[in-house]
């Protein structure tokens, strides 16, 4: 064995990790500086389902009527398809009226929560709109 | 020598690679901080704002305003298709309960300290100095500058049957153009008259009898009244009235101006300190 190929081969072998590893960092920089799925974001999408729930007064009137079909109907096919939803309605001393989830979903750990003070039938009440990615 | 300078090169290239993810990290980081900043923050006030304002509307029974600007005839048109009614339900009650609500329950769950200050019901168009006021027998619009409105129109749909008499003030054809409608409950138009009228003079008012006794009945009046030019006043005897359909047009003056709650929105807290108005619509 030369006292030159050792050399090589180790010199090869540092060339190549630093390639490997300087590439990484030029795929990592070349990406999105925010992610896919940004908390902002679907802070700011609970924000806006729950305002666009408010159409045709529905949010109020979801206390003196039955109104699920309605709420579902925009839960399931007005709403980003990779959000899930559970929209919940305070009595004015904060338990559960009623509870609406999105089809198909399940609860995951990283939510956001989007709530509303609500006049309604002579009352104050709460409304809360929690989401999070499927 | 040759094995010392690829070293080097070596060294240096690893380091730059390393600085270059540090700066990758550092950027990822400070933007993502900047998107919470700009946008979580505003969003959430412009969103609170928002609530209160419909809830509001909800109190009133008052339907969302609409504008119509016709830059042709330079006019802005203010259009509120329900305006509650007359009486109306005791209000003081339920407005703080709905402040102390805020103040104590939903600030608490925002983590923020939201407070309503000088919490009225009462509409105001800001420039024009238009200001709708919700009193429990009446509702009262005071036009502090009644040179800008040129006309207004109201349709009353009440619960009286039969309409037995009616009145209309004398006109004044140098003025501006009001028009009052009355329905009955069964929504037929028993009462329509337009006039023109004075701000600044105490007109007699359109009135609206449905009984020979004099109750009920209904008064409109515009002109001088609550010692202020330009207010318009609607008044119930013994009636239930729905106003509606309210049109007030108003000479066009420039910029942007809103519709808004005279009430003031304090939000405090999370390095934030905020006290904004709370608008319904920009015109």
């Amino acid at each position: 064995m030369k006292k030159g190929f050792i050399f090589t081969i180790d010199i090869l072998l540092s060339l190549l990790v630093a390639l490997g590893f300087f590439s990484g960092i030029i795929i990592f920089m070349s990406e999105p500086s925010t992610p896919q799925f940004s908390t902002t974001d679907l802070h700011q999408n609970t924000l806006s389902a729950l305002i666009s729930l408010e159409a045709n007064d529905t949010l109020r009137d979801a206390f003196s009527q039955n109104l699920t079909p309605r709420i579902m109907e925009f839960l399931n096919n007005a709403t980003a398809s990779n959000l899930c939803f559970n929209l919940t309605f305070l009595n004015d001393t904060f338990k559960i009226e009623q509870n609406h989830v999105k089809a198909n979903c399940s609860r995951q750990n990283q939510i956001a929560i989007a709530r509303r003070p609500l006049y309604a039938g002579e009352r104050i009440r709460m409304v809360t709109l929690e989401a999070w990615y499927k | 020598m040759r094995r010392g300078i690829l070293l080097s090169i070596m060294t240096i290239f690893l380091l730059f690679a390393v600085f270059l993810l540090s700066l990758a990290v550092f950027q990822n980081q400070s933007s993502s901080e900047l998107r919470q900043a700009t946008l979580s923050l505003p969003t959430k006030i412009a969103s609170i704002e928002h609530f209160v304002g419909q809830d509001v509307l909800w109190m009133l029974n008052i339907s969302a305003p609409d504008s119509e600007k016709n830059l042709s005839a330079s006019t802005l048109t203010i259009k509120f298709a329900n305006l509650g009614s007359i009486p109306l339900q005791n209000l003081s009650n339920i407005t703080d309960q709905y402040a102390s609500f805020i103040k104590n329950n939903y600030s608490y769950f925002e983590r923020l300290n939201i407070s309503l200050i000088n919490f009225t019901t009462n509409i105001t168009l800001s420039g024009y100095n238009a200001t709708i006021s919700f009193g429990q027998n009446e509702t009262v619009i005071f036009f502090t500058q009644p040179e800008l409105l040129r006309s207004l129109s109201i349709m009353l749909l009440t619960n009286g049957t039969k309409m037995w008499n009616n009145t209309a003030p004398s006109p004044d054809p140098s003025y501006q153009n009001i028009n009052v409608s009355v329905l009955n409950s069964s929504g037929s138009l028993v009462f329509n008259s337009m006039r023109s009228l004075s701000p600044n003079e105490t007109n007699s008012a359109f009135s609206v009898f449905f009984n020979q006794s004099g109750l009920p009945h209904l008064h409109v009046e515009y002109g001088f009244a609550l010692g202020q030019s330009g207010t318009l006043k609607i008044t119930t005897y013994g009636l239930r009235i729905s106003p509606q359909d309210l049109k007030m047009t108003f000479s066009l003056i420039p910029g942007e101006n809103q519709i808004k709650l005279d009430t003031v929105l304090s939000i405090s807290g999370a390095s934030i300190s905020r006290n904004d108005t709370v608008t319904l619509r920009r015109v």
